[in-house]
């Protein structure tokens, strides 16, 4: 490819990822922001005050929170389930790798109704605990995969070494998988964070608009038309994404480390 | 004798791996066991087995106790790969440091150890470096120091010099001779090198198919082969069918269907009117060997008396006492 392309495609992808990004801004600072206007006739930080203890802040918080739950979950069920997956080999790696897939590859809409009929019976609908069970899904499905993954280039010859020189199973996951798979593990964390950080469907359903997250509010700021509140909670909202993408950009650097 | 480690009619028959045994031998404390076999005998299987790493049957006793059903940290038995498993996370220093981070020792007694274990091993210097710049050869002996530091009875080693160069083997070899002069450990040696379990080993088995064939010295195994499969792996020149050998060996026994005759067991004299021909030198580390062309046969033969060239006539003297009878089934011929 001639180098004239090749700056037109950069561009071209540089200003998909930043387009949206300037209009949120202008969304969230702008005031009277008609078309064909290219800016808004005035500026206010009005919907960022709500940061200081309205709506905007409940729903940070609550999105952080479970955020954080699901990731602390999904890693910490994931690990062992990736690993046994890499252990066991053929067909049994085969199917427990499609069954991890499958709450991943399900719209989750579809997987929000199938588990509310679940959690209702549990006595859990509307609850944050089945907010969090029904993030917990998908989230570990997908680090199953993310572990099934790390777990084949993980020599298991690691583990041998130390037992037989004298360290128990505990010793092992704790002196030699958790320095080894050190990066993995954070790696685990941020994802289980964003896959449970940007769900819309499954906490309205199983929430029952009761539990109310930062995302759960864009969408309601949206079909309210308040737009400069959507356009404030959406930049929050793409704050964690880009932290997240950093920390892959630089375990990515990185790889060789972990795994020899 | 006290006894390191004794198999009990071992067994392991892992799905995808070879079928071991039923092995039982005794090794005693201070003695290293070489043990040879062709790729996929089960060498490393059986270590693995040993080590409690993979499912076995049978006795597994370390220093007179039974620990068969122990977990293989509560064996006393350390294991070394092929290519050390060096903690990378972990500098020279806290790899040696290892196992007795683990016991709960004392940091003072553990850094006084691991200088200790290093010296024994040559690589003081080296123990803040970090594993990854370590050369092969400084890799095994970092892995030797940290078996040390196990306090185990029973040291399996697999293949410890098969990936070095061989300017490190020697490196290699003194560290583990220094690690077994130091610590009274049963040791298992899995090689594939006859020179090395010469060098070290006190006795060697040959594994072939999972089974344990033959336990001898070493010098032993190459006099008397326990059988043709035996001498074949060995490669013990001179194995001949009845009828190549019996213009050299006329006066075979009639049950006699091979012959293997060591190289040793053979001299070519240098003999203008010898009905023997030299047909080319074999380069040896010792004695000068070379292929004679008698007849039919080509036999691999020493020149004791001085140097020979191709073309050279000789004179075959062979020594039948020391040849290797074998009948049909490819048993030995007890000696008459």
């Amino acid at each position: 490819m001639s180098e004239r392309p090749r700056v037109l495609l950069l561009a071209g992808l540089t200003l998909t990822a930043l387009l949206p990004l300037a209009a949120l801004l202008l969304a969230a600072f702008g005031m009277r922001w008609f078309f064909p206007s290219l800016l808004p006739e005035a500026w206010t930080a009005e919907s960022w005050r709500d940061l200081g203890g309205g709506r905007l802040l409940t729903a940070l918080v609550e999105s952080i929170g479970l955020g954080l739950a699901v990731g602390v979950g999904a890693t910490a069920l994931a690990v062992p389930i990736g690993r046994a997956l890499a252990r066991a080999g053929g067909g049994l790696e085969r199917l427990g790798a499609a069954a991890a897939f499958l709450p991943v590859a399900v719209p989750p809409i579809a997987l929000a109704a199938g588990l509310q009929l679940a959690l209702l019976r549990l006595g859990l609908g509307g609850t944050r605990t089945a907010v969090f069970l029904g993030h917990l899904v998908p989230a570990t499905g997908y680090l199953s995969l993310y572990f099934l993954g790390v777990f084949r280039l993980l020599d298991p010859d690691y583990e041998a070494t130390a037992r037989t020189l004298g360290a128990t199973p505990r010793q092992v996951l704790q002196r030699v998988l958790a320095p080894l798979l050190a990066r993995p593990l954070r790696e685990a964390l941020a994802l289980g964070f964003l896959i449970s950080w940007a769900q819309v469907p499954l906490t309205l359903v199983l929430g029952g608009g009761r539990v109310r997250t930062l995302a759960v509010e864009v969408v309601a700021y949206v079909q309210a038309g308040q737009d400069r509140h959507a356009a404030t909670a959406g930049l929050l909202l793409v704050i964690p994404a880009v932290l997240a993408l950093a920390i892959a950009r630089r375990s990515a650097d990185r790889t060789t480390v972990v795994m020899t | 004798m006290t006894v390191g480690l004794a198999l009990d009619t071992f067994r392991s028959a892992l799905p995808g791996a070879p079928v071991i045994g039923p092995i039982s031998i005794e090794i005693a404390a201070g003695e290293v066991l070489a043990m040879l076999g062709p790729s996929g005998a089960g060498k490393t299987t059986l270590l693995r087995a040993i080590a409690g790493l993979i499912p076995a049957t049978g006795g597994v006793h370390v220093a007179g106790t039974d620990r068969a059903t122990a977990a293989p940290e509560a064996r006393g038995i350390v294991y070394l790969h092929q290519t050390p498993r060096l903690f990378p996370h972990l500098d020279v220093a806290g790899n040696v440091a290892f196992p007795m981070h683990l016991r709960g020792v004392p940091e003072a007694t553990a850094r006084s150890r691991v200088a200790a274990l290093l010296d024994l091993v040559q690589l003081g210097p080296l123990a803040t470096r970090h594993t990854e710049g370590l050369s092969g050869g400084e890799r095994q002996r970092v892995a030797l120091a940290r078996a040390l530091a196990a306090d185990p009875q029973v040291l399996l080693l697999d293949e410890p010099f098969a990936a070095l160069d061989p300017s490190l083997r020697a490196e290699v070899r003194a560290a583990l001779e220094a690690v077994l002069q130091s610590a009274r450990l049963a040791t298992i040696l899995v090689t594939h090198d006859l020179e090395e379990a010469g060098w070290l080993a006190h006795r060697a088995g040959v594994l072939l198919n999972g089974a344990l064939v033959q336990v001898d010295s070493p010098m032993q195994l190459f006099a008397t082969p326990a059988n043709l499969a035996v001498a074949t792996f060995l490669e013990i020149p001179n194995r001949w069918t009845r009828a190549e050998a019996t213009a050299l060996l006329p006066n075979l026994p009639p049950t006699a269907t091979h012959v293997v005759l060591p190289a040793a067991a053979v001299q070519a004299k240098a003999d203008p009117a010898g009905s023997s021909v030299v047909e080319r030198l074999l380069p040896s580390r010792e004695r000068p060997r070379l292929i004679v062309r008698a007849g039919q046969l080509g036999v691999v033969a020493e020149a004791p008396e001085g140097p020979l060239r191709p073309g050279d006539r000789v004179t075959l003297m062979l020594d039948a006492r020391r040849a290797s009878l074998f009948d049909g089934t490819g048993g030995r011929i007890p000696p008459r």
